[in-house]
């Protein structure tokens, strides 16, 4: 694992009030209001620090100097293999999660050429400590130093996604308006950027986003599919589930089906991608129960196959399975809304199998409080209170209320797209489709 | 009387210019409270110092003192007196406040007029020197 960063705010108050005084030393404003202003917010924090964090800090403030253009007061004269030695051990401290020593290794390479490399493997370190916004500092200086660099440039994306989605949108919109004069990989995840913003947006302003990305992710697919040296699988993984994304905002059921089929077949252990074909299919045809086992069975992270099945349960009657279902996806993450029905589907089963009435109508309550616009469930729970004063001695299932196919595969379409797994760290995806590059 | 460092300006005579920010001197709400009369008040603000120099934010130190220093080069670290870095009297109508073993305060001693604090504070200008070693 790598070693994060250090989780005290005053860490973080430091560390960001040194990001910024770094961008305002660039900008020429090192006399500036703003600049005394950080130092004044910063010394408190600064005072609570431990040593290591200091030395972090420190370590941090110096390389972003040698971005500004000032060198290092004693550079020393390491020979050009012995500068290489230096580099290719700071990648292997990386790669075996000790962040902090590749970065002070890499502080011993300042007359390393090129100088991208060395802000690119720093972007790549701070990526590690989950550390977004520093890595897009060392990234864009990367591509600076190296603009033909698509490597670099997808690198620069992918983390500015995340990290600054604005700015990031202003510079995917720049590849997608000349996307046949950027590399695939760049055009990709210039894509995923565009197609993140419709997270935020209505469907209707989100249709024109998604005709756009088609053709273009199309185009891209084919330049995958032909390119030699070939593209990491994991890049023509994103660009088809991007695809097929787009294919079922837009209603193109057969498209997004075939795509996420191809994706599945690419990448036959991503959980995501089986989800995601199960939701689009559930309630037309059976392969979407059978998808929603698989991505089960392969250890999803993910509340949705549960949060499906426990429906599909409920609805045959299958009252076990749909309360151990209710009760494995209650302990995953997922929103307001799924958490409530799936106390909801967890009070019907526990009815039905006969649970006490009081356990069965807290687990209505708790339903009610985790989203009060979950009407259905107050409909539900009067129901419940109507059928112990006639004392019914059975319940028939049909009796409660449940969402509807269409409306549980709307909401799952809405937040979840197989594109967005993991994109608040940085995903195997990412990884490997730098394994081939530029290391 | 505590050894205490402080980064401020040098006048011509490398004595601390007289200067509410960044030099000898407080400013009113950031540093000091103040009350509706105009008296400073005893509390736990004042004037920053630190047990050592190398004790100070790196956002404040010169890069000249310390690699990766984000502080003005037109700063300087200044020392004064040279007893321990405990609480207690530091000049006439002022005292260090330890609020961690490596920083405190210079606070009035009591409850006074600002400028009468602040008129004590630079009465210390010719006891600080330049100390960067």
């Amino acid at each position: 694992m790598a070693e994060r960063m250090s989780d005290s705010s005053s860490y973080q108050k430091v560390h960001d009030g040194l990001l910024r005084m770094h961008q305002l030393f660039v900008d020429g404003k090192r006399n500036s209001v703003e600049v005394k202003a950080i130092r004044d917010a910063t010394d408190e924090p600064w005072n609570e620090l431990s040593e290591e964090d200091r030395r972090s800090i420190q370590g941090l403030s110096q390389d972003l100097y040698e971005l500004e253009g000032v060198k290092p007061k004693t550079p020393g004269t390491v020979s050009p293999l012995d500068l290489e030695m230096r580099v290719v051990e700071a990648v292997k401290a990386r790669d075996e999660g000790q962040s902090d020593r590749a970065l002070e290794l890499l502080r011993t390479c300042h007359a390393y050429t090129p100088m991208s490399r060395v802000s690119y493997l720093r972007g790549s370190i701070w990526l590690l400590k989950k550390d977004l916004k520093t890595a897009v500092v060392f990234f864009k200086h990367a591509v600076d130093q190296d603009p033909t660099n698509d490597y670099l440039r997808s690198a620069w994306l992918h983390c500015l996604k995340t990290a600054c989605p604005d700015e990031a949108r202003v510079e995917a919109a720049k590849v997608l308006e000349a996307s046949e004069s950027f590399a695939p990989s760049v055009v990709v995840y210039a894509c995923e950027i565009e197609f993140s913003v419709t997270t935020n947006r209505s469907d209707i302003d989100s249709l024109p986003v998604y005709e756009q990305l088609i053709p273009v992710l199309e185009a891209t697919l084919k330049r995958i599919e032909k390119a030699s040296p070939p593209y990491p699988r994991s890049l023509l993984s994103m660009a088809i589930s991007l695809l097929a994304a787009c294919n079922e905002h837009l209603q193109y059921i057969d498209q997004a089906f075939y795509y996420y089929s191809v994706a599945i077949k690419l990448d036959p252990k991503n959980s995501a991608l089986l989800v995601a074909r199960g939701k689009l299919m559930y309630g037309d045809h059976p392969s979407a129960l059978t998808d929603f086992r698989d991505a089960i069975r392969l250890g999803t992270p993910l509340v949705w196959p549960y949060f499906f099945l426990a429906h599909y349960h409920i609805g045959v009657n299958q009252h076990l399975e749909a309360r151990e279902l209710s009760e494995e996806g209650l302990r995953r993450r997922s929103t307001e809304r799924v958490r409530s029905e799936l106390y909801e589907f967890r009070a019907i089963a526990e009815l039905h199998l006969g649970f006490p009435e009081n356990m069965a109508r807290r687990t209505f309550e708790e339903a009610i409080r985790t989203d009060v616009t979950n009407e259905r469930a107050i409909r539900n729970l009067t129901i419940f209170e109507q059928l112990l004063k006639t004392r019914a001695t059975e319940i028939k299932a049909d009796v409660w209320e449940t969402p509807t196919k269409t409306a549980m595969r709307g909401h799952a379409r809405d937040v979840f797209s197989p594109a967005f797994v993991g994109c608040d760290s940085p995903s195997p995806t990412f990884y490997a489709a730098f394994a081939s590059g530029f290391s | 009387m505590p050894l205490v460092y402080r980064v401020m300006g040098k006048d011509a005579n490398d004595k601390p210019i007289i200067a509410d920010d960044g030099g000898l001197g407080v400013r009113v709400g950031l540093d000091i409270s103040v009350d509706g009369q105009g008296n400073a008040l005893v509390n736990n603000r004042g004037m920053s110092v630190f047990r050592a120099w190398r004790d100070i934010s790196l956002l404040r130190l010169p890069p000249r003192l310390l690699e990766g220093g984000r502080g003005d080069d037109e700063t300087y670290c200044f020392r004064m007196s040279d007893g321990p870095f405990i609480q207690g009297p530091f000049a006439a109508g002022l005292e260090l406040l330890t609020q961690t073993p490596k920083h405190g305060v210079i606070r009035p001693d009591q409850v006074m007029p600002l400028v009468n604090y602040r008129a004590n504070l630079v009465a210390t200008q010719n006891d600080w020197d330049i100390d960067e070693s």
